[in-house]
């Protein structure tokens, strides 16, 4: 947005006292803090709920491995479709949930997986990528996975590169 | 565990499940009142025409209406007083560029993933601490931009 400098911008009616904006929030509720312990109380729940909720995630990463493998080598469209949806949906939970490099192979292999594409090459990518996650998820690697994750990723890279070199 | 937040009304919109629910969760154990949720944009605005919530999540990257579209058309609403509602933008997108889009259709705060449960409250609570007058200029309309602290 561009400013206007020396002149004051017009503002908006106001909203009406049953409103929905901040203003009226603040107003409403006053001013909101949370401390340090409660903050902490929160994490930690939050962490105990990420933790059971891994349990899920790696299945995921199973049926989206399989998903996958059922739609090569053609690709189908509404297959690719299936699959992009459960990639989205581990991809964004993953890292949150203290993945992150299961959302970074997620993301490599969403470059791939795409109907313009179907070919035996791709289908070889797709199939590297699938084994880099089937990998993380058995081994369960958190955070950036250390010295196996630096390993793994180099490992996917390399193979993307060997595989594109054909 | 803030009795004030138990008033709130609070919509996630997503169109993965597991997103929904980890904000879902983080709101719920800080104690507001009542978070609903969508699967997409289409749905989120009925909910918002229907139970008019008083902060939404929104993420950027959904089938169908995206995010940004989303907020395009809250902040177009003349239903009331919708298009005021405060938006908190929930992206992978860390680029520039992307911030200003999603800045320049209206939003209020943007939540970078992957998020902490921390981050996801520290949004809502900038939302209702610093609240920021709405501006109509050269095609846009959303909250005034924040001006840097005087000294």
């Amino acid at each position: 947005m561009v400013d206007e400098p020396n002149k004051p911008p017009p503002q908006d009616k106001a909203p009406p006292a049953e409103g929905f904006d901040a203003g009226t929030l603040r107003r409403r509720l006053g001013r909101i803090s949370f401390g340090e312990g409660e903050l902490l109380e929160i994490e930690r729940a939050f962490s105990r709920w990420a933790a059971s909720r891994s349990d899920q995630l790696m299945a995921e990463i199973e049926g989206l491995c399989r998903a996958c493998e059922r739609a090569l080598p053609d690709l189908p469209t509404e297959a690719v479709a299936d699959c992009r949806a459960q990639l989205h949906d581990i991809s964004g939970q993953a890292g949150t949930l203290g993945f992150p490099l299961i959302t970074t192979v997620c993301r490599s292999l969403g470059r791939f997986l795409r109907l313009d594409l179907a070919t035996p090459v791709v289908g070889e990518l797709i199939a590297i990528h699938l084994a880099a996650l089937r990998s993380i998820a058995a081994q369960r690697i958190a955070g950036d996975g250390g010295a196996t994750g630096r390993a793994l990723e180099a490992e996917l890279q390399q193979a993307i590169e060997k595989v594109r070199l054909k | 565990v803030n009795p004030k937040l138990k008033q709130l009304r609070v919509l996630v919109v997503d169109d993965a499940k597991a997103m929904r629910d980890l904000i879902r969760n983080v709101l719920l154990m800080a104690g507001v009142g009542e978070v609903a949720t969508a699967v997409d944009g289409a749905k989120a605005i009925e909910i918002v025409l229907q139970t008019r919530p008083h902060l939404i999540y929104v993420d950027w990257e959904m089938h169908g209406m995206s995010g940004v579209d989303f907020v395009r058309a809250i902040r177009s609403s003349s239903e009331g007083d919708v298009r005021f509602t405060p938006i908190i933008m929930v992206t992978a997108h860390a680029e520039q560029s992307a911030v200003l889009e999603a800045r320049q259709a209206g939003i209020h705060e943007y939540l970078l993933k992957p998020f902490t449960a921390r981050s996801v409250l520290a949004r809502l609570v900038s939302v209702i601490n610093n609240p920021r007058d709405f501006v109509r200029r050269d095609g846009f309309f959303g909250p005034a931009p924040r001006t840097p602290a005087a000294g």
